[in-house]
C-alpha cells in the first residue's frame, strides 16, 4: 500500500478520514470471493434451491446483467468527454443564452442511446467541462426518456397504441425542458459543479484519463446499480402483483402507484415500456405517469444522483422532477391517449 | 479501494459476466440478442481491471503513485472538491455481489415460486388470432403464451383440438388435482417476464415433480377458472414427456 499523500491536512479540502481505516485491498476482495465459495460449499442445500431465494437471485442478476452493458456504454462515453473533449467544444455548441442551452441540451437528448444509468456521469462530465448545470440537468433528464432506442421500445411495447411513445416523448421533453428552466432561475447548482470538476482524473494522456475516469465511473455507478437491482428483486419477489391491481382501478391512486412503481422498480428505461405494457389493468395515462417519471426519479437514479451531485443538491432535484413528470405525464396524456 | 482491489474486483466481474455468456446461462436472466454486448462490456471490465491490477503492482514507485496510489476510499457523501480524487469508493466492492449470488445461489429460470407470485394470464382483450397452423404428429404446437391466450379469448378457435406445447409444472394448489402447466414471456428479460398458465386434468394424471419442464399435448376444454382475479384456462390431457430445460426459458 503506498504511503498517503503528505498534504498537509486542510480542513477546507481535505477528504474526512474520521472512521476510514486500513483501505481495502487486494487481499480484502480475495477473501471476500474466496469466503462466498466456502460459504456455498456449508449452505444447506434446501435454502440454495428454496424458491423464493432462486427467484429473488435470478432476477438480481438479471437486472445487473441487463443493464451492465448500458452502464459500460454510459461510462465509456463519459469517460471519452472527460479525456478527448476539449471543454471548448461543448460550449461552443449551446447558445449563450442560458434558456435556449436547456432547450438545445434537451432536445440533444436525443443523441444518446441507453438508460440512465450512462446519463448521470456524462452529466457530471459535461458540468465539469463547463456546459452551464442547468442544461446539463436537462439533458441528464431527456436522454435517458427520448433517445431512439428507448421510443422503438415503446413502440413495440404498445403496437396497438402507437401514441403512446409519442405522448413520452413530449412529456419526457416537457419535463427536461421545466426542470432546466427551473434550476436556471430558482435552483442553486454551484454545489454540484465543485463537486462534478473534483471528478475529473486529468492524468496526462488521454488515455490514462479515459481509463481513470472510467473506472472510477463504473465502480460508483456500478455500486448504486447493484443496490437498485437488490431493492428492486426484493420488492417483487415480497409484493405480489395482484396488490398493485387492486389499487389499478382508482385513478388517483393509480397515479400514485403507478410514479411510486416507477421509483421503486428503477427498471431502465429501454425495458420499462415492456413493464409498462404488462400492466395492462392500468389506464395508459397511468402508464405514461409509469413511463415519465422512472428515467427521471427512480431508487437508483437517487442512488447515482446522490454519489455525482451530492445529498443536499438530490433531496431537491429529485422531488421537484417527479412532480413535473407526473404532471407532464397527466397533461400530455389528457390530451393525446 | 487500492488499485488492485478495483482491478480485482473488476476483473472478477468481467470473467463471470463472460462466463454467462459462454455458457448459455445468461439467456436464463436476458435475451439472446445481449449477448455481443455482454461480451464487450465483459471485455471492457476485464481490460480495465487488468490495467488498474497492473498499475496497483507497477505504480509503487515513481511520480504516478502519489496522484493515484493512495488508498483512501473516496466517501460518496463528501462535501467540496479537493485537488486529487481517491482510487476508487468502496461502492465499487457491491459488483461483486452479482457475483457473489452466481455462486451461491445456482442460476435457474423464474419457476413455479414466481409464477405463484405474479398475476399469470396478463392477455391484451385486443388479441386477434390467425389461423392455427399445421398440426404436426397430430397436434398443433403452439407456445404456451398462445394456448392460454386462444382458450381463455377465443376458445372456438381451440377446443377439443389437440395442442402440443412447453412449459414448467407448476403446483395447481386449491385449484384440485392437476397441475398448472406454465411459462413466462418476457419484453426485456427475466425482470420483466410475466407467467401464462393452463390447468392441466385428466384421469389417472400423473404431475411431474415441480419445476420440471414437460412437453404435453393438450385439448382446451373450454372451461375457464378464478383464482385471485386470474383467468385460467382448463385443459385436458392427451400426453406428457419431461423434457429438459430449454435453452431459453421464457418466451419473448
Amino acid at each position: 500500500m503506498d504511503p498517503s499523500d503528505t498534504v498537509a491536512p486542510d480542513t477546507a479540502t481535505a477528504p474526512a478520514r474520521e472512521g476510514r481505516g486500513p483501505a481495502l485491498g487486494l487481499g480484502a476482495v480475495l477473501v471476500l470471493v474466496g469466503g462466498v465459495v466456502v460459504l456455498q460449499q456449508l449452505l444447506p442445500t434446501s435454502l440454495v434451491t428454496s424458491g423464493a431465494l432462486a427467484t429473488w437471485s435470478t432476477l438480481f442478476v438479471a437486472l445487473n446483467v441487463q443493464a451492465l452493458p448500458f452502464l459500460v456504454l454510459g461510462v465509456t462515453v463519459s469517460g471519452a468527454v472527460a479525456a478527448w473533449l476539449p471543454p471548448e467544444a461543448l460550449a461552443r455548441l449551446l447558445p449563450a443564452n442560458r434558456a435556449g442551452a436547456v432547450a438545445v441540451a434537451s432536445g440533444a437528448g436525443v443523441l444518446l442511446p441507453g438508460c440512465e444509468c450512462g446519463s448521470v456521469p456524462i452529466s457530471g462530465r459535461l458540468v465539469a467541462r463547463g456546459v452551464p448545470a442547468a442544461a446539463a440537468l436537462a439533458f441528464m433528464l431527456a436522454a435517458p426518456a427520448i433517445n431512439p432506442v428507448v421510443l422503438v421500445s415503446t413502440a413495440v411495447a404498445f403496437p396497438n397504441d402507437p401514441a403512446m411513445w409519442v405522448a413520452r416523448f413530449v412529456a419526457s421533453l416537457l419535463t427536461a425542458l421545466v426542470v432546466g428552466w427551473w434550476y436556471l432561475r430558482s435552483g442553486s447548482t454551484d454545489e454540484i459543479v465543485e463537486r462534478a470538476r473534483a471528478r475529473v482524473q486529468d492524468r496526462g494522456t488521454p488515455l490514462a484519463t479515459f481509463t481513470a475516469t472510467a473506472t472510477h465511473d463504473l465502480l460508483h455507478a456500478g455500486g448504486y446499480l447493484v443496490v437498485g437491482g437488490a431493492v428492486a428483486a426484493s420488492i417483487q419477489v415480497l409484493v405480489p402483483r395482484s396488490v398493485v391491481d387492486a389499487v389499478a382501478n382508482q385513478p388517483v391512486l393509480a397515479v400514485v402507484a403507478m410514479a411510486t412503481l416507477a421509483v421503486l422498480l428503477s427498471i431502465c428505461s429501454e425495458a420499462d415500456a415492456f413493464v409498462a405494457s404488462s400492466l395492462s389493468s392500468f389506464s395508459l395515462t397511468s402508464r405514461l405517469v409509469f413511463l415519465v417519471v422512472g428515467p427521471a426519479v427512480d431508487l437508483k437514479l437517487v442512488a447515482l444522483q446522490t454519489g455525482f451531485f451530492g445529498r443536499g443538491f438530490t433531496s431537491r432535484f429529485a422531488p421537484t422532477s417527479a412532480a413535473v413528470a407526473i404532471s407532464a405525464a397527466l397533461l400530455v396524456g389528457w390530451v393525446l391517449l | 479501494m487500492t488499485r488492485d482491489a478495483v482491478g480485482a474486483a473488476l476483473f472478477v466481474l468481467g470473467v463471470f459476466v463472460a462466463r454467462l455468456v459462454v455458457t448459455g446461462e445468461y439467456l436464463v436472466v436476458v435475451k439472446e440478442s445481449l449477448a455481443v454486448p455482454l461480451l464487450l462490456s465483459a471485455a471492457l471490465l476485464v481490460v480495465l481491471g487488468g490495467a488498474a491490477l497492473l498499475e496497483g503492482a507497477r505504480g509503487r514507485t515513481g511520480p504516478a503513485a502519489s496522484a493515484d496510489g493512495h488508498a483512501d476510499g473516496h466517501d460518496h457523501d463528501e462535501h467540496g472538491g479537493h485537488g486529487h480524487v481517491g482510487v476508487a469508493p468502496r461502492m465499487g466492492l457491491l459488483l461483486l455481489a452479482p457475483v457473489a449470488a452466481l455462486l451461491l445461489v445456482p442460476v435457474t429460470p423464474l419457476g413455479s415460486f414466481a409464477s405463484a407470485n405474479g398475476a399469470a394470464n396478463r392477455i391484451d382483450e385486443r388479441t386477434t388470432f390467425d389461423d392455427l397452423p399445421e398440426a404436426v404428429d397430430g397436434a398443433v404446437p403452439l407456445d404456451l403464451d398462445e394456448v392460454a391466450s386462444r382458450a381463455v379469448l377465443a376458445p372456438a378457435t381451440v377446443a377439443g383440438t389437440p395442442l402440443r406445447t412447453l412449459g414448467f409444472v407448476a403446483p395447481a394448489g386449491d385449484l384440485g388435482d392437476g397441475y398448472l402447466l406454465s411459462r413466462f414471456t418476457a419484453g426485456c428479460c427475466a425482470i420483466d417476464a410475466a407467467p401464462f398458465q393452463v390447468l392441466v386434468v385428466g384421469d389417472g394424471l400423473v404431475v411431474p415433480p415441480v419445476d420440471t419442464w414437460v412437453e404435453a399435448v393438450v385439448e382446451p376444454t373450454g372451461e375457464v377458472r378464478e383464482r385471485g382475479g386470474d383467468r385460467l384456462p382448463v385443459v385436458r390431457l392427451v400426453r406428457q414427456a419431461r423434457v429438459d430445460e430449454p435453452r431459453v426459458p421464457y418466451l419473448y
